[in-house]
């Protein structure tokens, strides 16, 4: 497909008139025009068109992407967010001119403190990760206002990238914590780990293994014995909401994913949103400003002890909109549940899928984990090669290789918004792919077949390093 | 209770059946009991209706304006329909990030020409996917051009949320750094020079200035240059369709935000942070980046590339923690971009600093006294004793956001081409009676 | 000149104060084709076991730890444009060389080092 740059020249619908009162423009020294391409609105509207045909979308397919919670978006979400009076408020507006706004965040505020169990809350974050280094630096400013500098931020080693990325950010030092035999934390491991230096213990729970932590009781005594605060991070929290609440779990400070668990959409990669909830004694260390209310009107407000600003403006308010219509749409009973709903799904393609792809004994919770070594150690097809040729059959692949613990892994999450019939077609799908691995193992490395390119070279990629058309 | 999960009540107890529970508390048994929350006191589900009407309730409540002189890092910009049209594909909207290429070539392709867009704007060699706000971007661009045993130089003539996060961002990496004075509501050359010393690794500051002011990038760049320091130049992307890029003046990295290029106001967010910088600077550029390649028919495919600078491959030694990004405003950008074309974007920033100069000399006339001398791009300060209260009261009876009250006198105005003269003249006019 | 192994898979080969550094064809196999070589800088000052460089592949990023203590004294820049000679050649191409501060010590012999593989 041509690129936008390579297009044809043809004239552009003339969105703007030329201001009418006569104002003269300086010499500004610019010496290098901008040559952007000029193109009329039916050429754009094609290419794009053309463009979102290769694309792949929930509306789309399956996408039991593990750990990303490809959750249906249900579409008045989208024409909440849309309205003039969400769309069109400037951010520097009076507050007296966005008491709906700021009503909205409040009303979700409080639903969100009620879901995991907290006391208090952030919208700054505008990502999971952003919201990982909200709640260190939180954890951070905890501990030096105790006069305390803990310099260990102690991560499982089935933990997402973005815990130790994160903690590093946020200047800490990463310990890993490695795991059970039952891929729970290793709780002598925990115990030796944890010392007067361990500022916190970063957790998901369920993990990635999509296994509840059913330890977490003593997890949590252990660290808070010493002094050390319990991170949650909620990427996990489709599983149990409703069902469980981090905040009563013995969780201190937790982040969500709102493009995960409440269904905002993820738009190619973003925007996300990532709210820190945080237990009462947090509070005054959250970024400013939190929204307040004297339960007649709203306004900002900068906590006392607050780590200060972390994003331009309150975050990506029109994702809190959509979050918050969800939130609306279910209630307390529809939480739980989609939280039932998603497990339920997990085990059902978790089953359908054996013995083909064997995953760990018992339930699991949203997600489960195969691993594919039997298959490349008979024949040579790895993982990749499975999630490649799903893609012909029409259905997003897992993620792949990861867990790290995990290898030739393949993680599956259905989500609760996949029907019977569609999980039934995912398993008979899987089984004969299962079946062309075993019959032609060399076919399996040219898939998929179907699609617009097939196994680009990522190696050419990453050594020419063509990152724009001019370059 | 809306319901997004599509199961029958006969699909369950099959699935049940199949999996080999009871029932769906069965599922849950790993859970100790003492654990598990009782019924979450939240409201009953609503029906669609009702969560539309509850909304719009909402967004009744706030105030939106017929015409909106102020800005300060959000502005309010025509944005062509198609833009609202394509960013509303679901193909795109409920698409993951395209970590699997072969499903996800409209995405990784939409993203290489935004890349190529932010390239050229800024003047730049290469730029990546997008950060969450034009003041992470900052924050980012500062951490990475960051030496130990150096000092960052910052002007004191940025935004302050950008100021505010910087701070934020530096403090908690114990970085040392120093706010430069803003003489004349910019960072002047001279201001620079006297501050610049071989332990200066980076600079920063933003074109136009928060005040709307206009910065000699070139003069900037050249002076931290001397002493060895990398200049970032934070800044307003449309004012590079008038003003020389940072690339042009020679800029290490480039930052901002696109929210101009066709991203409503929206109370703040979400807009996309870029970052542009040179083939040399890649690899410590943070963020997704998509990169052109063959397949294995030698067909031209696009991909995540450099991957191993990210979280998910370096983990605790990766370049930044940044994952989610804000892809779907990145596409908003270059929906805008390919719309307008070079020529109509400059024709809404001529029009942008055409408004703005002529709504000076209206105020000017009006009895407001301009703060700065700098020229400006699409935004200056006025200064009128006492009176910014009354002037945004007067304003908004009459359905115009007034600029921002910087202080009792002091207010910050901005005008884009949605800014017609006959508006300008009429806000000017309100304020003579009220002055 | 002597050539010693570390158990991290580097090699060293030592001509007086100045080791060359590489890493093993064992090393090489197991990273798949190294796409990118962040060479350290000339005078970085470095101790045994150090991560002295990182290599990335595709997929990873792998540190390549110092098998001496010293002061890198060259880079092999080449490898900036070719990293792939590190993939096909890797028991011959020399990463950097470090000035040796003191004498090397728990190192192993090819030998050793291969026998230790097949453990």
């Amino acid at each position: 497909m041509k690129l936008l740059f390579e297009l044809e020249k043809s004239r552009p619908s003339e969105y703007v008139n030329a201001f009418t009162e006569d104002v003269a423009l300086p010499d500004f020294g610019k010496k290098i025009e901008l040559e952007l391409p000029e193109l009329s609105e039916v050429e754009v509207a094609r290419h794009y068109s053309a463009l979102s045909r290769t694309a792949f979308g929930v509306d789309d397919g399956a996408y039991p992407l593990g750990s990303c919670t490809m959750k249906y978006n249900p579409k008045i979400n989208e024409a909440a967010a849309a309205l003039e009076g969400f769309r069109d408020i400037h951010p520097l507006a009076p507050e007296k001119d966005v008491q709906g706004a700021l009503k909205l965040m409040y009303g979700l505020g409080e639903a969100l403190k009620e879901i995991t169990g907290t006391d208090a809350i952030s919208f700054a974050g505008a990502a999971g990760a952003h919201g990982e280094y909200i709640g260190l630096r939180i954890i951070k400013a905890y501990h030096a206002a105790r006069g305390e500098t803990r310099r260990k931020i102690l991560v499982p080693d089935s933990a997402h990238g973005t815990n130790p990325a994160s903690a590093a950010m946020a200047g800490f030092e990463v310990v890993n914590v490695p795991g059970d035999d039952s891929y729970g934390v290793d709780l002598d491991a925990l115990a030796r780990l944890c010392d007067e230096d361990v500022a916190a213990l970063m957790l998901t729970n369920p993990t990635t293994l999509g296994l509840f932590e059913k330890n977490i009781a003593k997890i949590a005594e252990t660290v808070h014995s010493k002094g050390g605060l319990l991170y949650y991070d909620g990427a996990n929290l489709n599983a149990v909401m409703g069902v469980v609440r981090p905040g009563d779990t013995g969780f201190d400070v937790v982040h969500l994913n709102l493009h995960k668990t409440f269904s905002t959409p993820h738009g190619g990669g973003g925007p996300g949103a990532g709210p820190v909830c945080v237990k009462a004694f947090l509070k005054d260390y959250l970024p400013y400003p939190v929204v307040v209310s004297d339960g007649k009107t709203y306004k900002f407000a900068a906590p006392p002890e607050s780590i200060g600003k972390v994003n331009a403006f309150y975050g990506n308010f029109s994702v809190l909109v959509k979050a918050y219509a969800y939130i609306l749409a279910l209630g307390a009973e529809g939480i739980r549940q989609s939280a039932e709903t998603a497990v339920l799904n997990a085990n059902y393609l978790k089953k359908k899928l054996q013995p083909e792809y064997p995953s760990a004994e018992g339930v699991c919770m949203h997600e489960f984990v195969v691993s594919m070594e039997k298959l490349k150690n008979l024949n040579g097809v790895t993982a990749l090669d499975i999630a490649k040729a799903m893609i012909d059959k029409g259905i997003h692949p897992p993620t792949m290789y990861f867990p790290l613990t995990v290898h030739e892994a393949l993680m599956f999450e259905p989500t609760e918004t996949e029907s019977k019939a569609s999980l039934d077609a995912v398993a008979e799908a899987m089984k004969q792919i299962y079946s062309e691995a075993l019959k032609d193992p060399s076919a399996m490395k040219t898939k998929p077949e179907t699609t617009v390119v097939s196994r680009p070279d990522e190696v050419a990629a990453a050594k020419a390093l063509k990152l724009t058309y001019d370059l | 209770m809306s319901v997004y999960f599509p199961h029958t009540d006969s699909d369950i107890e099959q699935m049940l059946a199949f999996v080999g529970v009871p029932d769906t508390d069965a599922l849950y048994s790993e859970v100790a009991p003492e654990l598990k929350c009782g019924k979450l006191s939240l409201a009953p589900g609503l029906s669609e209706s009702e969560v539309i009407a509850r909304l719009k309730a909402l967004a009744a409540e706030n105030k939106t304006y017929n015409s909106v002189m102020r800005g300060g890092g959000a502005y309010r910009h025509y944005i062509p329909e198609i833009v609202n049209e394509t960013a509303s594909k679901s193909s795109f909207l409920t698409a993951y990030t395209p970590y699997q290429a072969e499903m996800a070539q409209g995405v990784l392709q939409a993203i290489f020409e935004y890349q190529t867009y932010i390239a050229r704007i800024t003047g730049m060699e290469v730029a990546n996917a997008s950060m969450y706000s034009a003041a992470n971007a900052a924050a980012e661009a500062c951490l990475q051009s960051f030496k130990p045993g150096f000092k960052i130089l910052i002007a004191a003539s940025i935004r302050p949320d950008t100021m505010a996060v910087l701070r934020t961002y530096l403090d908690g990496k114990n970085i040392e750094y120093e706010v430069l004075a803003a003489e004349n509501g910019i960072l002047e050359p001279e201001t620079l020079v006297k501050s610049l010393s071989p332990k200066v690794c980076a600079v920063y500051a933003e074109q136009p200035a928060y005040s709307g002011g206009i910065l000699d990038l070139k003069a900037l760049t050249e002076a931290a240059h001397r002493v060895g320091a990398k200049f970032i130049a934070g800044g307003n992307p449309l004012a590079y369709a008038l003003l020389p890029s940072p690339g042009e003046a020679g800029a290490d990295i480039a930052v901002g935000d696109v929210q101009p290029f066709g991203l409503p106001t929206a109370f703040g967010g979400p807009y996309a942070g870029y970052y542009a910088t040179t083939k040399a600077g890649v690899r410590k550029m943070p963020g997704r980046i998509v990169g052109e390649t063959t397949d294995r028919l030698g067909r031209r495919a696009f991909v995540l590339t450099l991957q191993p600078r990210e979280q998910h491959i370096k983990r605790e030694r990766a370049l930044s923690n940044i994952c989610s990004n804000q892809a779907l405003c990145a596409l908003r950008a270059s929906v805008y971009l390919a719309a307008m074309g070079g020529k109509g974007l400059r024709r809404v920033a001529e029009n942008c600093y055409k408004a703005a100069h002529f709504a000076l000399k209206e105020f000017e006339e009006a009895g407001l006294k301009r703060v700065y001398e700098a020229d400006f791009f699409n935004e200056f300060v006025t200064l009128c004793p006492g009176k910014s209260d009354k002037i945004e009261k007067a304003l908004a009876e009459n359905g115009i956001l007034s600029g921002l009250k910087l202080d009792g006198d002091t207010m910050l105005w901005a005008f884009t081409e949605l800014n017609g003269a006959m508006d300008i003249t009429l806000a000017a006019r309100i304020m003579k009676e009220v002055i | 000149m002597l050539k010693l192994y570390s158990k991290t898979h580097e090699w060293v080969k030592i001509d007086g104060k100045i080791a060359e550094i590489g890493i093993s064809d064992f090393a090489a196999e197991e990273l798949g084709d190294v796409v990118y070589v962040e060479l350290p800088e000339v005078g970085a000052a470095v101790n045994a076991g150090d991560v002295l460089l990182e290599l990335e592949s595709v997929k990873a990023a792998s540190p390549v730890y110092s098998p001496v203590s010293g002061t890198v004294v060259e880079v092999n820049s080449s490898l900036e444009d070719e990293p792939e000679k590190l993939s096909s050649e890797a028991e011959s191409v020399f990463i950097c060389k470090v000035e040796l501060s003191e004498e090397p010590s728990g190192l192993l012999t090819e030998e050793e080092y291969r026998a230790d593989l097949k453990k």
